[in-house]
């Protein structure tokens, strides 16, 4: 059962950010790089599977960046890996891979 | 969820015999022997969960068995004996004597997150819209801004990283047990202690020590404990691949040596276990890799354990290349492979040039202590903590104040658990000894908890 926000959380939440500002915007560029990152490589991988190479390709992210928003899809349960293509990796997006196990 | 509660003083009436500082191999040992004793034993753990470097690796050397296979029933026992407290995510400050024993000062580092109410299910983790690179992956995995440290963390409680974490309240929304606590506060934790164990562990030495390797300007030029995620069967990516572009390696290569045994880099000593971490590893990746070239570049093999040398001459029969030569330099070409510059002393000296897809250096063990003197013991001039008695391996030479593991020295994990044992007898028959001239019951010891009361 979820927990619903009561006055003492938002007043909890308040006081975090009071003691973690982030006056140089470190965080929120992190965030946004990180958001428009994976966006693009989900759609991506929405169009076809691919290796890491072919999505740096396709998105203009470095390949070793791409490499580390796949592992963690992977690892959060949003791409799976759907063999060898040659010397790389082939990564599906998890909504395609169940269409086409299905068909 | 609880209010802000400003400063609050918690005051715990607590008997600690011993108190061991670290929570790997050696530390585990340590509180276990010691708590088979009957003597009650605080751990206490700088990372989110015990279990040290060892449950990060991916097998051990000479026998090939699971490394976590043997590290988590150590971290299961000792988090279920009804004679140890676990304080993980807690530092130690300071170790001075007080009368006749020894009084800490730790720090209590906030997780954000109530431990008794806290069930590991993760659904605050699955919510979590941020990522950032894993330490427990070296890096190379990510996890979220609140999360189970990793999948056999001990204890299963969630952390969050305040670094990462833009206060959304999807966590607070998704704890069904309202564990959430973003008001929690360092704690300054002061505990007395009839004895102190001191098995605080090391680190590798940075890659980037000798620039001739050019390790800056590559991702596939990787560390060992990098090699142990990647071949770890719960790794970051699932299968061995190269960091910079996924690529599936076809030719790795092993710099040993590469931390080590050199002046230049202020580290002259042998680390002990890179020459069988490194066949390990190279053992492990020609099963991981059946098609890959797998070369090891060193200077000599120490070969020095019980089944070591044979564990050697199998590597040598698997087909593994060991080319004898101080590798001199480490050039990242533009195609993503390295050229590696190597005399090849049982060639006739002659300098060859071969070209890599992924680098391994084998670094040198540092000790994470790095000012023991803090913790009332004295280091030798390598930094790590000084004994000064050999016919007594495991003390100080501080009354009180013993030491196990690689806090002493770079050591295997076989010879890490045994000096635990060592280090645990001598804690014991020194609590033994006070008890004796004291009378029969160990003095009544405080637990004051200075601070905002978070769980």
């Amino acid at each position: 059962m979820p927990t619903k926000l009561t006055p003492a959380h938002r007043e909890a939440l308040k006081r975090f950010r009071d003691e973690h500002t982030d006056p140089a915007g470190t965080l929120k560029t992190y965030v946004a790089d990180f958001r428009h990152e994976r966006k693009q490589i989900i759609e991506a991988l929405r169009k076809a599977p691919a290796t890491v190479p072919e999505l740096a390709s396709q998105t203009g992210f470095s390949a070793e960046r791409v490499l580390w928003h796949v592992t963690a899809m992977r690892k959060y349960g949003a791409a799976v890996e759907i063999g060898p293509d040659g010397s790389y990796v082939k990564y599906a997006y998890i909504e395609q891979a169940k269409k086409k196990e299905k068909e | 969820m609880s209010p802000a509660n400003g400063q609050a003083t918690q005051q715990q009436e607590i008997r600690y015999d011993a108190v061991v500082v670290g929570g790997g191999i050696a530390g585990l040992q340590a509180a276990l022997d010691l708590a088979d004793q009957d003597y009650q034993v605080l751990v206490v753990e700088k990372q989110p969960s015990i279990g040290g470097r060892m449950i990060s690796l991916s097998k051990v050397f000479p026998t090939l068995d699971c490394a976590s296979c043997i590290t988590t029933p150590k971290m299961s026992a000792a988090a279920h004996h009804p004679n140890i407290t676990l304080m993980t995510y807690a530092t130690v400050d300071a170790i001075e004597p007080a009368g006749d024993h020894q009084r800490l000062t730790l720090t209590k580092k906030p997780r954000y997150v109530d431990t008794s109410t806290c069930i590991g299910c993760r659904l605050c983790e699955y919510e979590c819209p941020v990522e950032y690179p894993d330490p427990f992956e070296e890096g190379i995995g990510a996890v979220r801004a609140i999360a189970v440290p990793f999948a056999n963390a001990i204890p299963q409680y969630a952390v969050l990283n305040p670094d990462y974490c833009i206060a959304c309240g999807a966590c607070v929304r998704a704890c069904a047990s309202d564990a959430i606590r973003l008001d929690q506060q360092p704690e300054t934790v002061t505990v007395e202690a009839g004895a102190v164990v001191l098995a605080t562990g090391f680190h590798l030495n940075s890659t980037t020590l000798k620039p001739q390797y050019h390790a800056t300007e590559s991702k596939d030029i990787i560390s060992p404990l990098h090699l142990e995620r990647l071949l770890a069967p719960h790794g970051p990516y699932g299968r061995v691949l190269r960091p910079s572009d996924g690529k599936i390696p076809e030719s790795v290569a092993f710099v040993l040596c590469a931390g080590s045994r050199d002046q230049s880099i202020g580290v002259p000593y042998c680390s002990r276990v890179c020459c069988m971490y490194s066949i390990k590893q190279a053992m492990l990746l020609s099963g991981a890799l059946p098609t890959a070239d797998i070369t090891l570049y060193y200077m000599d093999i120490r070969a020095f354990g019980k089944g070591f040398e044979q564990f050697y001459q199998n590597a040598k029969a698997m087909g593994i290349n060991f080319v004898k030569g101080k590798v001199a330099r480490i050039a990242p070409q533009s195609d993503g492979d390295m050229v590696l510059r190597v005399e090849a002393i049982e060639d006739g000296g002659q300098v060859m040039e071969n070209r890599h897809d992924l680098v391994v250096l084998a670094q040198g063990i540092v000790p994470d202590l790095v000012m023991p003197e803090n913790l009332g013991a004295a280091r030798e001039t390598d930094g790590f903590v000084k004994r000064p008695d050999p016919l007594r391996p495991a003390w100080t030479g501080c009354e009180g104040i013993f030491v196990a593991g690689t806090a002493a020295g770079p050591k295997d994990i076989v010879d890490s658990i045994m000096e635990a044992g060592s280090a645990a007898m001598e804690a014991s028959h020194y609590l033994a000894q006070k008890r004796a001239a004291g009378g029969a019951e160990a003095p009544a010891l405080q637990l004051e908890v200075i601070g905002a009361s978070g769980d």
